[in-house]
């Protein structure tokens, strides 16, 4: 437990990121190798589970972009092209703009990887199988032909999203090497360089309100793929 | 107009955009089969090959799609069945010499011809397997029909993952 006593005497480093925020973001990764995979491998109950679990994780932290801690909402990290552009101006300046939380570029980008995840799991839910028996739960919506786009394209988009998987990963190489900023090591322990010139207090969000987060996003995802028609 | 809404009008119609090229890109794909030559060239016979294929493919949905809904149309089911098997009987008639990746757009992979008798065999699975889920249907039990839902993608499956290209 950290509270302002520690975070002061400690004195160089502050809560940043919260427990949820970074256990999505590694459960993100893991179940986008899981699903990498379990495709390429042919495991495809395991992709659709992997798929669901993607599922589950975005539409949590859609949750908790509304509700969660300060760093994690996207009114908080989400800026207008006003403070993007200055941001970018000062990119490559050293050590840059004090930010805590997502800089306004990042933000954007995490917006965007979590649409992207979002789209290549909804294409998923509705690809049909050349066997049949790796449909996606919502297959039986649409018609075969649609069914098909939806696979080639499902298999065609995973390479769109390993390319901002990529640029993702290359700015974070970039503060790490250019600007001396390890964003992992923050996005591991939630903890990063004490800011001295912002005197923002940050809100962190209780955990049970999480762990409802949580509990509804998979009861929802478990409804979609059960209720509404049935896995093989 | 707000900030964020003018985002949302922007992803929106980059979204649209993706999708109807795409869809474009799909019934270019068509025409261009749709265009494929007279009967009993190469083009015509793999044309052919195609649609059978995805009416293979579209029988074997109906059968799925009818099992998981609540009051499944046996007789649908049952019409399905009987159209794979059909097919399947040809199935072994459709790949003539020279009707391979050489001569155009296909997902028939080399090895088809070079171990022929193999992939005959495999499609003779289907033949039979076809038939047992025929007669599944028959019994007009939905949920012996369910079973034998693997049984019978595992035969597209055996001789899918030896000879068809997994790429598009």
């Amino acid at each position: 437990m950290t509270d302002a006593a520690t975070d002061s005497l400690s004195g160089q480093r502050q809560r940043v990121w919260d427990l949820p925020v970074r256990i999505t973001h590694w459960l993100i990764v893991v179940f986008i190798s899981l699903s990498w995979w379990t495709a390429e491998f042919d495991r495809m109950q395991w992709h659709a589970w992997s798929g669901y679990a993607l599922l589950t994780l975005v539409l949590f932290r859609v949750y908790w972009g509304f509700v969660g801690s300060s760093t994690a909402r996207f009114r908080h990290f989400l800026r207008g092209p006003g403070a993007v552009l200055r941001y970018s101006q000062g990119l490559f300046s050293r050590p840059g703009e004090p930010v805590v939380g997502h800089n306004p570029l990042g933000g954007w980008s995490s917006l965007l990887l979590l649409i992207l995840i979002l789209g290549q799991v909804l294409l998923g839910l509705f690809s049909e199988d050349v066997d049949g028996l790796a449909s996606g739960p919502l297959s039986y919506m649409v018609s075969y032909d649609a069914g098909r786009w939806a696979a080639e394209t499902h298999e065609e988009f995973f390479d769109v999203l390993l390319l901002f998987i990529g640029l993702h990963i290359a700015a974070v190489a970039f503060y790490l090497v250019y600007k001396r900023n390890n964003l992992v090591a923050a996005m591991f322990t939630g903890r990063a360089a004490r800011d001295t010139d912002t005197e923002e207090s940050l809100y962190f969000a209780p955990l049970w309100r999480a762990a409802i987060g949580f509990v509804l996003a998979g009861a929802f995802v478990w409804w979609l793929v059960t209720q509404v028609g049935f896995t093989f | 107009m707000s900030f964020s809404k003018s985002i949302y009008r922007v992803s929106l119609s980059a979204a649209l955009l993706f999708t109807a090229s795409s869809l474009a890109q799909h019934d270019h794909d068509h025409a261009q089969h749709d265009h494929a030559s007279t009967q009993g060239t190469p083009g015509h016979i793999m044309h052919e090959r195609h649609e059978n294929f995805e009416t293979m493919g579209e029988a074997f949905k109906t059968i799925r799609d009818q099992v998981r809904s609540r009051d499944a149309d046996m007789q649908a089911i049952s019409r399905s069945a009987e159209t794979i098997n059909d097919l399947a009987q040809q199935l072994h008639t459709w790949f003539p010499a020279g009707t391979g990746p050489e001569a155009g757009k296909t997902h028939a992979k080399a090895e088809i011809w070079q171990n022929k008798a193999d992939f005959n065999a495999a499609a003779e699975r289907l033949v039979e397997e076809s038939g047992k889920f025929v007669a599944l249907t028959q019994t007009g039990d939905a949920s012996k029909v369910a079973g034998g839902i693997r049984g019978l993608g595992g035969a597209c499956k055996n001789c899918h993952d030896q000879y068809r290209v997994e790429e598009d």
